[in-house]
């Protein structure tokens, strides 16, 4: 739903040779910068300030690095009331505050501790047992193909073949100097 | 002084002070000159230092450029002085900030790497007086750390 606010639009209609199309390019942005367009996407408001999430600075998100340990914006921006009061306190004398309010402000300004940020997830874990889940199946998968919808071996794969190539290859001395022949015993026939 | 400590041939020993109460800690610091990759003039360690205890020793420093000092700082392969510390922990203070302050306690752990155990307590040592005075408490004081 587009709110069209008439002023400026009515302006840019009287100059000639522009087209409508090419007026309408010139007012988008004051049209913008006034709040005239509404469009749903500002409504839906993902980002702070209602501003829709794509428009965020992606150096105002809040994150915890070891490596960057001050983000550009507090955990909790909105505070309630109590905290609010918490707030107030905390710029008068801190000695005055206890143990659990300052742990309380840590927690409005920052997520995790730098320690708890750093710790181990166990993440590890996860990845390792879906991987081998994953190979398992690829197995399994395997063997009911192999022995559902593969074809059958030639017959020159089983043994008794192989034996007889084997020996047709000794009787040609194959390789005699340094392969198959020379490791059989002619005289003895039998391997060397 | 702390700096590049895994590459330097010289160990000095702190002389130990005579008015600390508690238990000392002297640890061996290894001392060597700021070295400049790219050939420009070299910066001494006390400038370092000074440049960057006024950084944050600005009056009406804003939160701002608190975060940008301290973010830039732990980028160096060093951990800051304790009077360093003391000054951010002042800026800290003036802009009514313990969050951020407990925080760049933890930072100085995180940033001592494998000899933690011997630098933190050192720095905590050093700094004790200023926690005492403006009220902040370690992260191990609080149970986040």
């Amino acid at each position: 739903m587009y709110c069209w606010h008439g002023g400026s639009v009515v302006k840019n209609t009287t100059k000639k040779g522009r087209t409508m199309a090419h007026q309408l390019m010139r007012a988008v942005p004051r049209l913008v910068a006034r709040r005239a367009f509404s469009t749903s996407l500002a409504r839906a408001g993902g980002g702070a300030g209602g501003m829709p999430a794509w428009q965020v600075n992606p150096r105002n998100v809040y994150e915890d690095r070891p490596d960057f340990p001050m983000p550009n914006v507090p955990y909790v921006s909105e505070l309630s009331d109590a905290q609010k009061a918490l707030k107030a306190k905390e710029a008068g004398d801190w000695k005055s505050l206890s143990d659990e309010e300052l742990k309380e402000l840590y927690r409005l300004k920052f997520h995790k501790t730098l320690a708890e940020a750093e710790a181990p997830t166990g993440e590890w874990k996860t990845v390792v047992g879906g991987t081998s889940l994953i190979i398992a199946l690829t197995f399994v998968l395997y063997i009911i193909q192999k022995k559902y919808a593969m074809p059958a071996m030639p017959e020159t794969c089983n043994y008794e073949w192989q034996e007889a190539m084997m020996k047709k290859q000794l009787q040609m001395r194959n390789n005699p100097v340094e392969g198959l022949a020379s490791k059989w015993d002619y005289e003895n026939n039998k391997w060397k | 002084m702390f700096r590049a400590l895994a590459h330097c041939a010289v160990n000095v020993a702190r002389a130990s002070r005579p008015t600390v109460t508690q238990r000392v800690i002297t640890p061996s610091l290894v001392v060597c000159a700021q070295r400049n990759a790219s050939g420009g003039g070299v910066m001494s360690d006390e400038e370092f230092d000074s440049r960057w205890v006024e950084f944050f020793s600005k009056q009406d420093i804003d939160d701002w450029e608190l975060r940008k000092g301290v973010n830039t700082l732990i980028g160096y392969d060093l951990v800051p002085e304790p009077r360093i510390i003391v000054a951010i922990l002042q800026a800290c203070r003036r802009l009514n900030d313990s969050a951020s302050a407990v925080r760049v306690l933890e930072v100085i752990k995180s940033k001592s790497g494998p000899r933690a155990k011997e630098i933190y307590p050192y720095v905590l040592q050093e700094i004790q007086p200023t926690l005492d005075e403006l009220g902040i408490k370690t992260p191990e004081q609080l149970g986040l750390a």
